[in-house]
């Protein structure tokens, strides 16, 4: 199964193909903490930044000894006080030019539009700048928070017309589930006082994502639908925790991360993800 | 609520305990394992694009992580040879860390002499020298290289 390779830094390494988790779990813990040491032992003085496809050994090899290890030491790793990362991952992500180059992409990358409006303010608003139509859009967004379960976007000709442009300026998330092209399910019932306030479009040629937030005071519901190759999504989840529940032949993974609570299911090439601070019965109700 | 891309911060809750296990089984130290942690979504933040056009974006977590490690290993062994570079004859000791800085100031001008002090001494980690300073991540990482590269001449010269 073993065999040695060299990296493009010239360093030789056990190459592992296919990794074999029981081969793995047949050796000591010794040897695979000494197997695990060995994959971040520095090699040189330059600090290393590239990303090569090599280190997808030592990525697998890491995961495949992590979790082996997870399983013979259980509960002996602390729990990670993520508050601190995620403040600092933000206000970084704010503060550099490359993200806001990333912010303000205008060929479908990203484009993120708020609203904010009391809801017969903002129709009048519409009626009055852009007309009937953004009206009957307005009214069809109501609609919806108010209680259909399912609402279907049809990908019509027009629509794959402005997909097929890629520059199109995305402003609404019906145009951004447009332009995804195809039928969706949206959040049927929200809980009282909270409002759709902003959605994301992202497109990196690979996957399309709409985000949708709603929005109570400091709280919010994050409903993510993503379409495309989604072959090479792994459903991150910690066993011990996660629970699957199968409707209608459709597995809903449910977990936990930290402060949120998840479900996460796929039908064909779309997968949804809707979390939340909220309890797992008003998720539920919101899918 | 500040917002960001959704697809990063799908990432950060989807990947982050995960990567912090990873971190921890090999440092055996929390705080050390959070920061790194921490320093690799800085890296995304400060250039989303080249995660969010990865073909495999996970696997680049896992690989910017495991690079931070061994970059922590370098740090600690280049702390050792400083320190042993820094320290003053036999009879003289070292009284408190400042000195370290000030004889780094000999050496070097004073703002590089401060971020060699502020990383390799005191520990501070890079996204806190970004906030120290008020300068990006590639400017501190440029400027720590400027200075390693000059003391390595001025320590060539009299070792």
């Amino acid at each position: 199964m073993e065999d040695k390779a060299k990296k493009p830094n010239g360093r030789e390494v056990k190459k592992i193909s296919n990794i074999d988790v029981e081969q793995l779990r047949s050796r000591s813990t010794e040897d695979l903490y000494a197997m695990y040491h060995e994959i971040f032992a520095p090699v040189g003085d330059e600090e290393e930044d590239a990303f090569s496809e090599a280190d997808l050994e030592d990525v697998a090899l890491m995961e495949a000894i992590s979790t082996i290890l997870d399983e013979r030491n259980p509960g002996s790793v602390p729990a990670f006080d993520d508050s601190k990362a995620h403040k600092a991952f933000r206000r970084a992500y704010m503060d550099s030019p490359n993200s806001q180059e990333h912010r303000d992409a205008p060929k479908g990358k990203v484009v993120k539009i708020r609203f904010r409006w009391a809801m017969t303010a903002a129709v009048l608003l519409i009626v009055l700048s852009v007309g009937t139509a953004g009206a009957i859009r307005m009214w069809r967004y109501s609609v919806i928070q108010s209680g259909d379960k399912m609402y279907t976007q049809n990908n019509t000709a027009s629509n794959a017309g402005a997909n097929d442009t890629g520059g199109a300026v995305i402003d609404n998330w019906e145009d951004a589930l447009d332009v995804m092209g195809g039928s969706f399910m949206l959040p049927g019932w929200l809980p009282e006082g909270y409002e759709f306030t902003s959605f994301d479009y992202g497109d990196n040629g690979l996957l399309k994502v709409v985000n949708l937030l709603y929005e109570k005071d400091d709280m919010g519901i994050c409903y993510v639908i993503t379409k495309g190759d989604l072959s090479n999504f792994v459903i991150e989840k910690d066993e011990a925790e996660a629970e699957v529940a199968v409707i209608d032949d459709i597995e809903f993974y449910i977990y936990s991360n930290n402060d949120n609570n998840n479900i996460l299911w796929i039908i064909d090439d779309v997968q949804y993800n809707v979390f939340s601070r909220l309890s797992f019965e008003e998720l539920y109700e919101i899918i | 609520m500040a917002k960001i891309d959704y697809f990063l911060e799908g990432l950060f809750h989807e990947h982050k305990d995960k990567l912090f296990k990873i971190g921890f089984y090999e440092l055996k130290n929390k705080q050390t394992a959070e920061e790194l942690v921490q320093d690799v979504f800085c890296d995304v933040a400060d250039n989303p694009g080249q995660v969010s056009q990865h073909p495999n974006p996970k696997a680049l977590l896992f690989a910017m992580l495991r690079n931070k490690i061994r970059n922590e290993y370098r740090r600690l062994d280049y702390q050792n040879k400083l320190i042993n570079f820094l320290r003053p004859p036999q009879e003289e000791q070292i009284q408190s860390e400042q000195q370290y800085k000030d004889i780094l100031e000999t050496y070097l001008g004073s703002e590089d002499a401060a971020l060699l002090y502020e990383f390799y001494i005191l520990g501070y980690t890079l996204t806190e020298l970004c906030e120290l300073h008020k300068i990006g991540l590639s400017a501190v990482k440029m400027r720590l290289k400027r200075a390693r590269d000059t003391l390595k001449e001025t320590m060539a010269i009299i070792l």
